[in-house]
């Protein structure tokens, strides 16, 4: 993995949109396997672009549940690789969904979108399979 | 090595399951997966495979949602002694006290922390075997 420096048991990550802490104990969780942190990146990847648009498509049918549920599962993977501001701004969206309260969300998914570019650059330039 | 315990996670997201049956499976546990409350249902009812010694449960999943998934777990006789520990980004009170009244045996938060989810989990491996020696 780029940006990885792996010195015994210390573990340097090179993007600060992504807590280091956090994405060092997932790469020992499951067992320092940098091929496997790698897929589980892809997935993440994966499941937050359909995730994303889960939310557009929600505010557009008007389906605060849908929204709540999206928000909550991107608040919750984003939460595990430490990408602490995209989560917390998914958890306010949840939250604001939960009450059935949709005006603003658009605006929000905005925000969204833009903070998880930032966290994808930074996932990908750690994973080159990516 | 011998298995720790059978474990059933059951989780909407793959990338919970991946992650989980990833961190179990390397803490020496067998893991299956449900992606749905209905799945885990019907895995956790077969009488082929061996019994399932823990579940591991979320609580947001579409259709058939965490609380139903427990409620109907804890309902049925040849299922409710199994420990159910629900594990979740649900974080406010009412979620937890909510679980822990339809029989939960613990409720833990998303993103785990690995070392609490094997304490917990031995935890309720020990009240579990301690039930199945009396009853044998």
């Amino acid at each position: 993995l780029r940006g990885l420096d792996r010195r015994g048991s210390t573990v340097r990550w090179s993007h600060d949109v992504i807590d280091r802490d956090a994405l060092a104990s997932l790469f020992e969780t499951t067992g320092n396997d940098p091929a496997f942190l790698a897929e589980l990146i892809d997935t993440y990847l994966a499941d937050s672009v359909a995730l994303l648009e889960s939310m557009r498509q929600a505010v557009s049918d008007a389906r605060a549940d849908e929204l709540r549920r999206a928000a909550h599962s991107l608040k919750s993977n984003s939460a595990t690789f430490g990408a602490h501001a995209l989560s917390e701004l998914c958890r306010d969206l949840e939250y604001r969904a939960k009450d059935g309260v949709l005006d603003g969300a658009a605006e929000r998914i905005t925000a969204i979108e833009d903070a998880y570019a930032s966290v994808a650059r930074g996932l990908r330039a750690l994973a080159p399979s990516t | 090595m011998a298995s720790r315990g059978h474990l059933l996670v059951v989780d909407d997201e793959r990338l919970n399951r991946i992650l989980l049956a990833r961190a179990l499976t390397l803490q020496g546990y067998t893991v299956d997966t449900a992606e749905t409350g209905n799945e885990a249902l019907a895995l956790l009812r077969q009488k082929r495979q061996p019994a399932f010694d823990v579940v591991l449960l979320d609580v947001l999943m579409p259709e058939l949602d965490g609380y139903e998934t427990l409620a109907q777990i804890k309902a049925n006789t040849a299922l409710s002694h199994i420990p159910v520990i629900m594990i979740s980004a649900v974080d406010d009170m009412d979620s937890v006290v909510r679980c822990i009244k339809l029989g939960a045996t613990d409720y833990l938060p998303k993103p785990f922390n690995a070392g609490l989810l094997h304490a917990r989990i031995s935890a309720s491996l020990a009240g579990k075997r301690l039930r199945d020696l009396e009853l044998e």
